[in-house]
């Protein structure tokens, strides 16, 4: 069945949801909104203090404050605590909203954000007291607590499940195949990455290249696409370019991705058939990675002008670039030649910012700006939008250009056998370009945590509703559901 | 390398699933269609922030013509 005139009309009306649902689901995009932007704040503030121990390494150095316990503070911090709550929520969001029904349970989204925070709060602590799976990167918190955040996941997953189990049209939309999968995913990654059997010598380099791409690639990828594919259509107040392509893209990445962790150990001990599958896996990502690109830039065709007009847009446009430029950097970066120089290299760092960063936490914080003020009535200021980008753009492209070039310098010294000190003192103006990135990037996020408080409990902004030229949206479902 | 002996049947197992998932789609007619889903994020038009700030139009005021009709 696809959707019928009859769908649509009971579509976002009528028994399925109700005006305490909308303040309930809008509640729960609040909290884990602002539980995201504590950690934010959090996690970047270790980070700044971490980029300036390259140049200061003495700075600080009592035992908590050292570089190996900071460094997995930062990171997971980041990823379970910013990334993983930002994109839940707006997710959560997102998933009643394009099934048009309410969540099927707020209870567990509670339950669920209490046991996300737990875990990173838990992690936290256990990592600075030196307790840690030292070598295990993105799962160094020890074992019990990622169960936790593995009981958070599967609270998550069900939720979301049986949300879009309520839908009111039979169509499911492709936010949602990208939402539930990558929770599906990260269930299985966590459960491997978790389960004791293994974790030693050359299998425990297997699990790690499995669980921490696809850690990064099946869980933050495919929810921040999944906001992409509701979020712009939602601001440009048009469809996606093509329905079709998107669905490619989709199942692409589905058959491609969860197989090319090993890119992370090309010339190590690990088969060189295993290394070869790997990088054949990572070319294969083009497909999904420039079809949705794609897909998203001709959506936002003809209107260009209109990113500068919106904020929520801009966050949106430069998260698709990055994600474009990002992922086509990591297939290049996985041929052999190229690893060659960059393996182990701060180019690796440069790129994990430029996704992570441009790619996601821009996705997160487009969808904020664009979805947030649909739940809340509330608008943050236009000032406080535009100190957030700039200062987040600015700051993140002096980041990932100075650690691209320096990255390519430092792995060229290492090529050439030059004395590992020059590698070093080659670095240390890159490095200073890095702390005065981190800076900008930092001062970003105080101008997010102010914006977020406007969208929620403070005193609502002067910015117009992230629904650019609402008149055309009316036009557009009419012309389709006739056509 | 006896990793892979456990990743490998992970994996298959998890492709399988992947599989199953599509048909299940497939015969849902999850395909059927590629075009009219995608209006459905336009659908909850109901402009919040408007109606949030004002708080006059609690119906939403979204329009979908009574007698649209879409052909499969």
């Amino acid at each position: 069945m696809a959707v019928t005139a009859q769908d649509l009309s009971r579509t976002g009306s009528g028994p399925v949801r109700s005006e305490r649902d909308d303040h309930e689901l809008a509640s729960i995009f609040t909290a884990y909104t602002v539980s995201a932007t504590f950690w934010l704040l959090f996690a970047t503030a270790i980070g700044l203090l971490l980029a300036f121990k390259f140049g200061a390494p003495d700075f600080w150095a009592a035992k908590y404050l050292t570089f190996g316990r900071l460094r997995p503070i930062h990171t997971n911090d980041t990823f379970y605590g910013f990334a993983s709550l930002a994109l839940v929520g707006a997710a959560y969001y997102v998933a009643a909203r394009s099934c048009g029904t309410r969540l099927y349970s707020t209870k567990l989204a509670w339950i669920g954000l209490w046991l996300f925070n737990l875990a990173a709060i838990a992690g936290t602590i256990a990592l600075d007291l030196g307790y840690n799976w030292g070598d295990l990167e993105y799962r160094e918190w020890p074992w019990p607590i990622r169960v936790v955040f593995l009981a958070a996941l599967l609270v998550t997953a069900w939720n979301l499940i049986a949300t879009v189990a309520r839908r009111s049209s039979e169509d499911i939309y492709l936010s949602n195949w990208y939402i539930v999968a990558g929770v599906l995913w990260t269930i299985v990654i966590a459960t491997v990455g978790v389960l004791p059997w293994y974790q030693y010598g050359l299998g425990q380099v297997a699990i790690s290249g499995y669980y921490m791409h696809n850690a990064v690639g099946m869980w933050f990828t495919p929810l921040a696409l999944g906001l992409f594919y509701y979020a712009i259509p939602k601001v440009l107040n048009r469809p996606i370019y093509s329905y079709a392509l998107g669905v490619l893209a989709f199942w692409t990445n589905l058959l491609f991705y969860p197989l090319l962790g090993g890119h992370h150990f090309l010339f190590s001990p690990l088969p060189w058939w295993l290394q070869t599958t790997a990088i054949v896996f990572s070319v294969a990502m083009l497909v999904p990675v420039w079809a949705g690109s794609a897909n998203f830039l001709l959506t936002m065709r003809g209107r260009y002008h209109g990113r500068i007009e919106s904020y929520p847009l801009a966050f949106l446009f430069v998260a698709v670039i990055c994600y474009l430029v990002g992922s086509t950097q990591g297939t290049v970066e996985a041929f052999r030649s190229l690893q060659a120089i960059w393996h182990f290299t701060s180019f690796t760092v440069g790129h994990s910012h430029l996704t992570m960063y441009g790619f996601v936490a821009f996705a997160a914080w487009g969808a904020v700006y664009a979805l947030l003020p649909l739940a809340t009535g509330k608008n943050p200021g236009r000032l406080g939008m535009a100190v957030h980008f700039w200062l987040a753009l600015v700051g993140v492209s002096i980041y990932v250009i100075a650690l691209s070039i320096g990255g390519t310098v430092q792995g060229l010294d290492w090529v050439h056998k030059v004395p590992f000190i020059q590698s070093v003192v080659d670095m240390e103006p890159y490095y200073l370009w890095r702390g005065v990135g981190g800076i900008l990037m930092f001062l970003s996020h105080i101008a997010f945590a102010w914006n977020v408080w406007r969208m929620t409990a403070g005193t609502p902004g002067d910015a117009a509703s992230p629904i650019m030229d609402p008149s055309v949206g009316k036009e557009v479902i009419e012309r389709e559901v006739v056509a | 390398m006896n990793a892979l002996l456990i990743l490998i049947p992970i994996t298959l197992v998890l492709a399988i699933v992947a599989v199953g998932v599509f048909f299940w789609a497939v015969n849902h007619a999850q395909f059927e269609d590629l075009d009219t889903p995608k209006i459905l994020p336009l659908l909850d038009a109901e402009n919040r922030v408007q109606r949030g700030l004002s708080d006059t139009d609690s119906e939403g005021g979204r329009v979908v013509p009574e007698k649209a009709h879409h052909d499969p």
